[in-house]
């Protein structure tokens, strides 16, 4: 079989087992696919019910400044979560028959992609609401998901190869994505931050992509280009580094304990 | 580490199918980071054989002999840690799994099809050969159903007919010649034993004498990670029956000093 005719068919298992997690979370869950976007019509819902009634946060727009963070963070911590375990959890098929391991977080990572959209569209409609239209800095959002995608592709390839060695991984990674909700900006504007802390809160790439994702729908701003392509730059290279990693350990991954 | 398996693309039909030189694998035995205990199981030391083309090859052991993990190696799941294995670069080699990548929540239709493109078919082919593997599972009436409704039986079924129609160029079976319930297992062993007999080229590792004698025309007999015997099927299934024999033989008379 020639290399091209096996990356094809690998491509062909790349997408079959993506539409299969797809299929699987509709099926697990009651509503289906509806439910991708009823948990962020629910987390608006909370977030207006604390933040509006409750605690009467002032400030125009803060829902929708919350909103952007939480959707943002969200694709992100779920796909790292998600994608983590996956080569450790695929451990008996990869005893059964070779498969690429890279396979299975990437699976993982574009089902957890095509959720996202739904909670993006679900966002869009509620920035229209809060008087927040479309403007011309908006094309340059999918550049900024793009980014994101490197960024998380990056993350959650490098845990997903560690973890069938060192299992630990998986509960450092909860805490760290705790602490990482809370450095990112989720809940605090970047631009409010005074020197030098802000230069050290600008080390975290997600805090840099939450505020592109901010600038871009939010405040009509273009996002800071040169900081978002030294993430994207920086993200290919830890993708392209996991990839050689991973390669090289193939025929190793089967017989680690499971 | 991934060893030094190395594959050829050979053309000569002449040569072996598959050239095993001195193969040697260990498994890594779970250790803590900070802990001096880690030792490693070598489950291969050194094997060395030919699977010539269109033969069937039988390869006998007891149970922790290193045969499944041979098999795994032939499949190119494994990779070596010393030796060679040289194979044609296009070989399409498959261990006969049943039910492999089954997802209980997925119909039986979707399954077949995730189970035949992880043993080597393409989307297209498997689209083309879907009605031949439900119609010999025997499961029309319910191929569209989630297999959690199924019974074991059923997924056993299907399991089968997938890997029986993925039709690699080199077959391994690890003891699998049929499943299913009574009249499920004679079709689906009567079919394996007609594809074994073709002219597909086989590794067959078993137990059963009778299987041997009747389907292989060459025999290895692998003890504790080593090549012990390889030869005729006659031959070896005697040098491996006197084994036995003088084993148990020994055991008892441990058994009867100690008492």
């Amino acid at each position: 079989m020639s290399i091209t005719s096996q990356a094809g068919r690998w491509w062909e298992i790349f997408l079959y087992q993506t539409y299969c997690q797809l299929r699987l979370e509709s099926e697990r869950l009651y509503i289906g696919y509806l439910w991708w976007g009823l948990e962020t019509v629910l987390e608006m819902a909370l977030l207006y019910a604390i933040f509006h009634s409750i605690l009467a946060v002032p400030g125009e727009h803060y829902l929708s400044f919350l909103l952007c963070g939480l959707v943002c963070w969200r694709w992100f911590a779920q796909s790292v979560t998600r994608a983590a375990p996956s080569i450790l959890q695929n451990q008996p098929l990869a005893t059964q028959v070779f498969v690429p391991k890279l396979l299975f977080p990437l699976a993982t990572l574009s089902a957890d992609a095509v959720k996202s959209v739904v909670g993006l569209v679900v966002l869009a409609a509620f920035l229209h609401l809060d008087g927040l239209s479309a403007t011309a800095q908006w094309w340059a959002f999918p550049m900024v998901l793009a980014t994101q995608f490197l960024f998380l592709c990056a993350a959650a390839l490098w845990v997903a190869a560690l973890v069938p060695f060192l299992r630990s991984i998986l509960v450092g990674m909860e805490v760290a994505l705790r602490f990482g909700m809370f450095l990112s900006g989720v809940f605090f504007d970047l631009d409010r931050v005074g020197r030098p802390l802000r230069g050290w809160l600008e080390l975290n790439p997600m805090a840099v992509i939450l505020n592109a994702w901010r600038d871009v729908l939010m405040r009509a701003e273009w996002p800071n280009f040169s900081a978002l392509g030294l993430v994207a730059l920086c993200s290919l290279i830890a993708i392209a580094a996991a990839v050689r990693f991973v390669q090289q350990r193939e025929l190793l991954y089967p017989r680690l304990p499971a | 580490m991934r060893g030094s398996a190395t594959t050829t693309t050979r053309t000569d039909d002449e040569a072996p199918l598959l050239r095993v030189h001195d193969v040697a694998l260990r498994y890594l035995v779970r250790g803590r980071i900070f802990s001096r205990g880690r030792s490693d199981h070598w489950a291969l030391r050194g094997v060395s054989f030919d699977v010539q083309r269109g033969e069937t090859l039988g390869v006998l052991g007891r149970n922790g002999a290193g045969k499944t993990t041979l098999l795994r190696l032939l499949a190119g799941i494994l990779g070596p840690d010393r030796g060679s294995i040289e194979r044609p670069a296009d070989l399409r080699a498959s261990l006969l799994s049943l039910q492999v990548g089954f997802l209980a929540q997925l119909t039986g239709r979707e399954n077949a099809t995730v189970s035949a493109m992880l043993l080597g078919l393409r989307r297209a082919q498997v689209a083309a050969r879907l009605d031949a593997i439900v119609a010999f599972a025997e499961l029309e009436d319910v191929i569209d159903d989630p297999i959690f409704t199924w019974s074991d039986g059923m997924r056993a079924r299907l399991g089968f007919s997938v890997a029986y129609h993925a039709d690699p160029d080199l077959l391994l079976l690890d003891e699998a010649l049929g499943t299913g319930d009574a009249a499920f297992h004679t079709k689906s062993a009567t079919a394996m034993r007609e594809r074994i007999r073709s002219e597909r080229t086989c590794v067959l590792v078993t137990h059963d004498e009778s299987a041997i004698r009747e389907l292989c025309q060459r025999c290895i007999w692998i003890e504790h990670g080593r090549v012990a015997a390889c030869g005729g099927p006659d031959e070896v299934l005697a040098a491996y029956a006197a084994s036995n024999t003088l084993d148990s033989t020994l055991s008892r008379r441990a058994s009867s000093r100690s008492v």
